[in-house]
């Protein structure tokens, strides 16, 4: 446990005030309370010491649920715009339901032969997005932080169960249950009411697994990102997993197109057989009669979910003793005669040394330093890297004999693959820029009292992300059409990819002026408030989807252009790229020159 | 441009003013129209219970918070109209807003530096010579994240004071500070005082400010209740009464509490 009351020790007496008896008894049994001091004369004045601190109940489960609800509703009272954004959220939420409900419907009325192994990779991908997903791009809410318990007596079992019960409450738990209670359909078609209590069962215990794999894996990555070393190695680990997705969505392509795949259905025997897709296809067995196989399903599940929170645990009791260890052992000699030299990042030192170098500067020492944005950076090299692979390499190469038609198909489609995914991956590198301001906190207001002006301002951080994304991106671009052989394409994904990431960036800069959030003062970097950010973190969508529109003209341009002629797209796409990218800066300059206060406003964090 | 003491001051006259700042949050009005002079040369004391609105007037005052009404002057410049010559002149410490704690407190001097336009040469020496004397130099790579509390409100003041300014606005600036630490920041703002700089801060620890103060001023529920020089303020008692009489609280008469 984090804290444990201290028993007091003997011949060195609590802090007690002068006017009691100070008996401290000798030998208090473990875990005493150190005031739990016993009146000599045991008598009844007004400073009588109780002979018990007053036990109050146990905490229970049902406490963190309800201290949940309380914080969504307090953030929502008398906010009309929160109010809306939530209602949007809702209908966002519920149009995914009922997406997420009609895949998991068709595949329990699929034929007998498909419905197990279509049944498994739907349960497998909604776990996998519940793990991806927090990591790759929106963080996990964590409006409960485990670091408040640390001084309130709550055995852990109850902290992780509670923990565990406020995850439920939300949007995202309550669309995956209604999607994953798609399966009831096929299941009381084909195996009457028994399959279709079966399959409410197994969504129940689906969703169980995929919230608790989503806070064991955050919370674990949390802890690994705070050390450098391990940030690289998990980035790699994140962009592998993205990669090696793609032979499975192959394969669930090949499945849905052909009807029969062994691959796929070797593999979905296997899933079945794990938590990730064990109570998904509890229905099935429940369908064919094999009850007992039904139970063996279910308790995969529930042993799944048990050992995620032992996991989940773990991870959590280093949450909340905190990081005040970490920086102790950094000890290093004096700092040297010229800081302003040590300041600045090394390929920086050749500029004039000023207020634009300093802020450029203090941009990437951040990228680096800051665990929320080194959570970021993964974000941004799955970006560049993962997204151009998984278009290019997740269509069209099938190389088995099966997949030829799958193939032949979207052949037409593999042409433009390359370019395609880069207008999305440099569209999404903007998105780390879209709360900017709400990354840095309170700290902005060093930039007002030192009067840096908004143009100067956007201008640096847009020169930063450029700084680390531009390489990268270019380099991820090359090497995947080199890979997959798609030169060809090179200048034209290139103009695409670095014209969508200067609109993104110029895009993000306004938003990130117009609408700030505060970000939760926590240790993990995955952390997200519901109350305040996940409404406005919609932004970011909008951001996006004008980024596209804005890229749209090179993309026509790249679909009637003759090969011979698609070198221009290079060229003109860094042209346009650049220029709204400036356009967005100096916009967003404009608007943060008149609203700095209300976006440092916007940026603290609101306490009671 | 010269950076420091010779910056001309338009006129004599007081190096803060405050003119009818107010705020409402929501609901809740926090500052109630604050009138305040603050002389030059002075060290000026804001005194007032926790939600007085210190931290909201101090912030409306160095251009963080945008007051609903009124008009802040520092040596006769708007803050609000004329930023740029107005925060020349000022050099704040703030309680509330965090520092770029992921930097080295090398580093944050350096960045500070930059920011304000100084020349390299200049942030170097002053850098140097600020971590030496409030004793950061030891701290080396560490990040300022990592300091601990009296660390931070030293390297906050030696941010604050990179630039030489005539003006020192500060909020709490012994809050959760050792004797050690807090010492030393008072010796800097007395010797700064005496130099021709002026300080506000504020404060709820009473013997700070009746040691250190030439002015105080009592400020609760959003108003300034009681303003003048330390002597005036006092009337010959101590300032702990005056303060408590001022703000309306109440003393604990024993028949509460029996049960502690």
């Amino acid at each position: 446990m984090a804290v444990t009351p201290q028993p007091p020790v003997p011949g060195d007496p609590p802090h007690i005030p002068a006017q009691r008896p100070a008996a401290v008894p000798l030998a208090a049994p473990p875990g005493a309370v150190p005031s739990q001091v016993v009146g000599a004369d045991g008598g009844a004045g007004i400073f009588a010491p109780r002979p018990e601190p007053i036990r109050g109940g146990e905490p229970k489960v049902s406490y963190f649920v309800r201290l949940k609800l309380r914080i969504l509703r307090n953030a929502m009272r008398g906010k009309a715009s929160r109010i809306v954004l939530f209602i949007l959220g809702i209908f966002f939420g519920l149009w995914a339901a009922l997406v997420g409900f009609g895949a998991f419907a068709g595949s329990s009325v699929a034929g007998d032969d498909l419905r197990p192994t279509l049944a498994a990779f739907a349960g497998a991908a909604l776990v996998l997005a519940w793990v991806l997903v927090p990591l790759l791009f929106f963080g996990v809410d964590e409006t409960l932080d485990p670091a408040r318990f640390a001084l309130l007596p709550v055995p852990r079992r109850t902290l992780v169960l509670g923990m565990l019960a406020a995850a439920f409450v939300g949007i995202p738990p309550v669309v995956t249950l209604l999607a994953a209670l798609g399966s009831t359909i096929g299941a009381i078609s084909k195996g009457g009411i028994a399959a279709g209590v079966v399959a409410v069962l197994g969504a129940a215990v689906g969703l169980a697994v995929c919230v608790a794999a989503s806070r064991a894996v955050t919370s674990a990555f949390a802890r690994m990102l705070r050390s450098r070393k391990v940030r690289d190695l998990a980035a790699l680990l994140i962009a592998l997993a993205g990669i090696s997705c793609n032979p499975v969505f192959q394969l669930v392509f090949a499945l849905v197109e052909n009807g029969e795949s062994k691959q796929a259905t070797t593999i979905a025997g296997v899933l079945s057989w794990t938590p990730l897709a064990a109570p998904f296809v509890a229905y099935v067995d429940a369908i064919d009669g094999n009850w007992h196989l039904v139970a063996a399903r279910l308790a995969i599940g529930v042993a799944g979910v048990a050992a995620l929170l032992w996991w989940w645990l773990q991870t959590i009791e280093s949450a909340m003793l905190g990081t005040a260890s970490t920086g102790a052992a950094k000890k290093a000699k004096a700092v040297d005669g010229k800081p302003v030299r040590a300041f600045l990042p090394a390929i920086l030192r050749s500029l004039p040394a000023g207020r634009f170098t300093g802020l450029v500067g203090r941009e990437l020492r951040y990228w680096f330093r800051d665990p929320r944005r080194r959570a970021s950076l993964i974000s941004l090299l799955a970006a560049s890297v993962v997204i151009p692979f998984a278009f290019t390499f997740g269509f069209g190469t099938g190389s088995s004999a099966e997949e030829q038609e799958a193939a032949r198909q979207s052949a037409g489609f593999s042409d433009g693959a390359l370019v395609f995914s880069l207008l999305i991956a440099g569209a999404f590198v903007g998105l780390v820029l879209v709360n900017q301001f709400g990354n840095d906190g309170t700290a902005y207001a060093l930039h007002m009292l030192t009067n840096v002006p908004g143009q100067v301002e956007l201008a640096a951080r847009a020169v930063g992300v450029g700084l680390l994304t531009f390489p990268l991106l270019a380099a991820g671009t090359i090497g995947v059409s080199v890979l997959s052989d798609h030169t060809g394409q090179l200048p034209a994904a290139l103009g695409v990819g670095l014209c969508a990431f200067g609109i993104s960036v110029g895009t993000a800069g306004i938003t990130s002026v117009l609408a700030p959030y505060p970000m939760p003062d926590s240790t993990n970097p995955f952390a997200m408030n519901t109350g305040q950010g996940s409404a406005k973190s919609m932004l970011s969508f909008v951001s996006m989807f004008v980024t596209w529109i804005l890229a749209s003209p090179l993309m026509i341009a790249y679909v009637f252009l003759p090969d011979r002629l698609q070198w221009i797209l290079l060229p003109s796409g860094l042209v346009w790229g650049f220029a709204l990218a400036w356009l967005g800066t100096r916009l967003a300059g404009h608007l943060l020159e008149r609203r700095a206060p209300e976006v440092l406003a916007a940026v603290t964090p609101k306490h009671g | 441009m010269t950076y420091g003491r010779t910056v001309t001051d338009s006129g004599p006259g007081p190096a803060l003013a405050l003119r009818g700042l107010t705020k409402r949050f929501e609901s809740k009005v926090a500052v109630a129209g604050v009138d305040l002079d603050v002389p030059t040369g002075s060290f000026f004391g804001l005194l007032g219970p926790n939600g007085a609105g210190k931290t909201t007037s101090l912030s409306m005052a160095v251009g963080l918070l945008r007051p609903d009404a009124g008009r802040a002057y520092v040596l006769g410049h708007d803050v609000w109209s004329d930023p740029v010559e107005a925060k020349r002149r000022l050099g704040a410490l703030t309680d509330s807003a965090r520092m770029f704690d992921r930097l080295t407190g090398s580093e944050l001097l350096a960045y500070t530096g930059l920011l304000r336009g100084l020349p390299q040469d200049v942030i170097d020496a002053r850098a140097a010579e600020l971590l030496d004397v409030l004793g950061l130099a030891d701290a080396g790579r560490t990040l300022v994240v990592d300091y601990s509390a009296g660390m931070k409100k030293k390297i906050g003041l030696a941010c604050a004071l990179l630039h030489a300014p005539r003006l020192l606005v500060l909020d709490e600036p012994f809050e959760a500070v050792d004797p050690v630490s807090g010492a030393l920041i008072r010796d800097i703002l007395i010797r700064y005082v005496r130099n021709g700089g002026t300080v506000i801060f504020s404060s709820h620890v009473m013997e700070v400010v009746e040691r250190l103060c030439t002015h105080i001023a009592i400020l609760a529920d959003g108003q300034i209740k009681v303003v003048g020089t330390t002597d005036e303020v006092k009337g010959g008692r101590e300032l702990e009464d005056v303060f408590v009489d001022v703000v309306g609280g109440r003393v604990a008469t024993g028949a509460e509490l029996s049960w502690l």
